[in-house]
């Protein structure tokens, strides 16, 4: 034996003592704190499951979206033993879900903590893992809830729909990532984080120690629509499209876009609210396929167009001219009040102190001859509301009054946000000198060089040219009229408006007299709707409105706008009823809207048919 | 130090080296405390880990003292019988229903026999017994560490493997074999390896474990990942307090055996750590001058080959916890919860103890 080789042997030992020892002493003395923060953020793993959504409810408390459990199959890496063990539970797995498993559980699982999600399984599966929990413990089944819309495609657009979240959802709902769900539209987005509860978490602790903490279900939220309403509304806008569709000339295109809005007055809670194309929220649950996805995406059948379409409204914006007469006492040259007979020819030609010379013809050959103020709102007569525009022009050209139409109209709530609490509202534009030097600058295409003219006030008047507006915005503007004050329109039933949001217009007690009076001549023998509101005979008396037919650019038919009042000696509702190149408005949005106030008045509700082609 | 020459009889015919002996109870002492911080509880139960370690420290210490009862001329006239018997229980354990994917034990209701642990110490006996005869070849010496490892590596147990080849190794080079045949030895066994991963004749998981280790861009795979952090986590004086309350544990696996050191580390911080290698290094020490000392052949080579034994065991184990070496599988020798490992380390230390009283010198 070799005594020097011994000492070889003790000092190598040596020497790897001393190494094993520093490398002890970096870990337990230099780096401790470093250690210490990655412990901290490890020292416990934290697994989500979601908890049900809150139920929603229409008015009447008849449930529109409800949560229903399916079982969903987890693994428990913490209860499995052996390498051994693994293949057992991946045999398990092969035989009766091929497709998964596998891939998710990797061969050295047991080392691990984790819960490891195997994802839905059905009833047959469930039962057999429920019979071998004994054999297999570490599988646990876990009530996965999921969102159900009992009535399929009615209201998608107030309710949306949920997903799983995306990186932006996640911004903005940080625990939707928990929840693995998120709403993506409608209330369901509006109103994500009423509507989403507190996930069951389950903590997993180094020690295998278990920690559950039950989550609470999201709260109810009750809307102040009427599903009943709702159908007949949705069913009523679908007639309207397919009317239009039947009577469209042959070069345009298909005709599939539209929207209603059923306004309740007093409360500015919103009844009914539809848009066309629609979808099925049912069919995000288990995921759709990108075909399906992206034919929705095609049809914008996503988009809201009561408060995402954007369309010039035509002759309802005459209201706000009306309104403005009536305040200021601004009417054509010549005429000093409402009762004054003014001679409607069929165009008006005029001189602008710029010197163009300019010609505008109404939609009625021939001219409307004689009429009042009260008989240009029946008949929707343009010229008498152009020769008040060019009053304006003439008497306000380049001063701060100049943009007095426009001023009543934002008053109304035109070119801002209504506030209802339904997510990604549009404003819509109400254009001005202003905005039109603006758009010199930035969007230069879309304006002319000489900026805001007097042609562009006269289109405006009208309810023409640069002017878009919601559906929505035009029925609170009617509703505001109508009331007397600005109110934010609504559709969670609880959620009442700020005060500091309700202004009182300049509106007196026999303006609105005057206003409800002349808008139930336009449902009445004379007027443009009488037609299309003829069938419901005596009771049509007492209805209003006024149609709206907003041309739009070439090769496009036009906008058929209708905004309806239930009753004109107590109005409650505002129907308003838009059909993108639906064309006449007395044509197609009126019988819709007759359609739905037959409904309102609880009177016999008789089918949708083509009305009286004006404008 | 204290009673290295008074004779205290306590049960040991010549006195017991009360030295190695304290050493011998504080490891187990250490065992004891660790686990109860692992486990957390202590009851009767004996699937309670501690509960089990504290049984098998007392059976360990009954061996301790049976084994130096045995003085080193009769160990040797029986080493050749002892060895036959661990050949005997390494080829029956393969005919055993495997366990954990392997066939390393023998299941005695709670108590669970494992022979490589035999193999051991066995085979360091068997090598010692052919060193020290000068009739004989000192290469007779590669049959016993060959035929054990054989059967060993049927199981599979690559670790005890690991084991008992760089033990022989280290004894064949104190033994005095010429330096070619050592760089020969260290080749072979290289390409060795390399032949065993390349035909696959490893299993596709201990593969794994080796390229995954090298592979890897931080130090060591998972779960020696998790120990380096328990490990640093015990800082200066450990956490056994704290990290219960601001902290849950930290997830290591088999932190009762394999990786028991970490848990050490963790709770009795880099104080904890110096006095446990304290405790090792100065029994190595004692055994260093005790080589030196004596001149009779095969206690010396017992107790190079033991004391080996232990430092390959020892630095496996650390080497596996800190990240440096693949993991293996090994426990902690006298810190990790395992019967078989505990009573073969009291053989070993009975042994020591024997060849202490049997050589007693001033240290």
């Amino acid at each position: 034996m070799s005594n020097k080789r011994f000492q070889y042997f003790l000092i190598f030992s040596t020497i790897l003592f001393t190494i094993f020892l520093y490398q002890l002493y970096s870990l337990q003395i230099r780096q401790v704190e470093f250690s210490s923060e990655k412990i901290a953020n490890q020292s416990t793993q934290s697994y989500y499951f979601p908890s049900p959504r809150g139920d929603i409810y229409d008015r009447e408390g008849i449930i529109l979206a409800k949560t229903s459990t399916v079982p969903k199959l987890y693994l428990d890496t913490t209860l499995l033993l052996s390498n051994e063990d693994i293949l057992r539970y991946l045999g398990f797995l092969e035989d009766y879900i091929p497709s998964k498993g596998a891939s998710l559980i990797k061969e050295d699982a047991y080392l691990r903590n984790e819960i490891i999600d195997l994802g839905i399984i059905n009833y047959e599966l469930f039962n057999i893992i429920s019979l071998s929990s004994f054999e297999y413990p570490a599988f646990f089944l876990v009530d996965f809830p999921f969102r159900e819309y009992p009535f399929g495609s009615v209201a998608s657009h107030i309710l949306g729909y949920t997903g799983i979240p995306n990186q932006y959802d996640l911004s903005l709902f940080p625990f939707s990532g928990l929840h693995q769900i998120v709403g993506k539209n409608g209330v369901e987005r509006f109103y994500e984080e009423i509507l989403s509860g507190v996930p069951i978490s389950l903590n997993l602790t180094k020690t295998n120690k278990k920690e559950y903490l039950l989550g609470t279900k999201g709260q109810d939220l009750h809307l102040t629509i009427n599903v009943d309403l709702q159908k007949i509304v949705e069913d009523s806008l679908l007639s309207g499209i397919e009317l239009a569709n039947k009577n469209k000339l042959e070069s345009f295109n298909t005709i599939q876009k539209g929207a209603v809005v059923v306004l309740h007055i007093d409360s500015g809670e919103i009844y009914a609210m539809a848009s066309a194309p629609t979808f099925d929220p049912n069919q995000f649950i288990s995921g759709i396929s990108d075909a399906q996805y992206s034919q929705i995406q095609k049809n914008q059948a996503f988009n809201n167009f009561a408060i995402q379409g954007l369309y010039p409204p035509g002759s309802v914006f005459k209201a706000v001219p009306y309104w403005l007469s009536y305040n200021e006492q601004i009417y054509p040259e010549g005429i000093i009040s409402f009762d004054q007979k003014y001679f409607a020819n069929e165009c008006l030609s005029f001189q602008f102190t710029d010197g163009s010379k300019q010609v505008y013809c109404d939609w009625k050959k021939g001219g409307h001859g004689y009429v009042d103020f009260h008989e240009a709102i029946q008949r929707s007569v343009n010229i008498y509301f152009w020769e008040i525009a060019l009053k304006i022009w003439r008497l306000y050209e380049n001063e701060e009054n100049e943009s007095i139409l426009q001023r009543y109209a934002k008053d109304l709530g035109f070119g801002s946000y209504t506030g209802v609490d339904l997510p990604y509202e549009k404003k819509g534009i109400v254009p001005d000198r202003e905005l039109f030097n603006e758009w010199q600058v930035s969007e230069p295409d879309l304006v002319r060089e000489e900026g805001w003219l007097g042609g562009d006030l006269m289109n405006l008047i009208v309810g023409q040219g640069a002017i878009t507006t919601t559906p929505l915005q035009v029925a609170n503007a009617y509703a505001n009229l109508v009331r007397g004050y600005t109110l934010v329109p609504r559709i969670n039933i609880e959620k009442f408006s700020d005060n500091l949001e309700m202004r009182i217009l300049q509106i007196d007690s026999n303006f609105k007299k005057t206003f409800l009076k002349d808008l139930g001549s336009v449902t009445n023998p004379g007027g443009t709707a009488y037609k299309s509101f003829l069938v419901m005979g005596e009771n049509a008396y007492d209805t209003g409105g006024k149609t709206g037919t907003a041309q739009t650019i070439k090769g496009k038919n036009s906008t058929s706008w209708f905004v309806g009042l239930d009753s004109i000696t107590n109005p409650q509702y505002i129907v308003a009823v838009v059909v993108e190149e639906g064309g006449s408005g007395s044509a197609v949005a009126a019988p819709v809207a007759r359609r739905i106030i037959q409904y309102l008045k609880g009177l016999e509700v008789t089918p949708v048919e083509f009305g009286e082609v004006t404008e | 130090m204290i009673g290295n020459r008074q004779k205290i009889v306590i049960i040991g015919p010549e006195g017991t080296d009360i030295n190695l002996l304290i050493s011998f109870l504080l490891l187990n002492l250490l065992s004891w405390v660790t686990l109860y911080n692992i486990s957390g509880t202590f009851t009767t139960d004996l699937d309670n880990p501690l509960t089990r370690q504290i049984v098998f420290s007392f059976i360990g210490i009954l061996v301790f003292f049976a084994i130096s009862y045995f003085s080193i001329e009769s160990i040797n006239s029986l080493t050749p019988f002892i060895f036959i018997i661990c050949i005997v229980l390494l080829s029956v354990v393969l005919l055993t229903e495997p366990s954990f994917g392997v066939r390393r034990w023998f299941r005695f209701g709670v108590i669970d026999f494992q022979p490589s642990e035999l193999a051991k110490v066995s085979n360091v006996l068997m090598v010692c017994y052919i060193l020290s005869r000068e009739n004989l070849s000192r290469y007779y010496s590669l049959i016993p560490p060959i035929l054990s490892v054989i059967l060993i590596y049927r199981q599979p147990d690559f670790g005890t493997v690991l084991i008992i080849l760089t033990s022989y190794f280290i004894l064949m080079y104190i033994s005095g074999i010429s330096t070619p045949i050592i760089f020969t030895a260290i080749f072979s066994g290289v390409c060795t390896l390399f032949l065993l991963i390349e035909y696959k004749l490893l299993k596709s998981w201990q593969i794994d474990r080796i390229t995954q280790f090298f592979s890897q861009e931080s130090l060591g795979d998972f779960s020696q990942q998790q120990s380096r952090l328990a490990i640093s986590s015990g800082g200066l004086i450990g956490r056994a307090e704290e990290h219960l309350i601001n902290y849950g544990e930290i997830f290591v696996p088999v932190k009762t055996t394999d990786f028991i050191f970490s848990s050490f580390a963790e709770n009795f911080g880099f104080t904890g750590v110096v006095i446990l290698f304290m405790i090792w290094i100065q029994i190595f020490y004692r055994s260093a001058k005790i080589v030196q000392s004596i001149e009779e052949v095969y206690s010396k080579f017992l107790l190079v080959g033991l004391v080996s034994l232990l430092i390959v065991q020892l630095f496996i184990n650390l080497g596996t916890v800190i990240g440096y070496l693949p993991v293996t599988g090994l426990p902690f020798p006298m810190l990790s919860l395992g019967g078989s490992s505990i009573a073969m380390n009291a053989v070993v230390f009975g042994i020591l103890n024997r060849i202490f009283i049997e050589n007693r010198v001033y240290i």
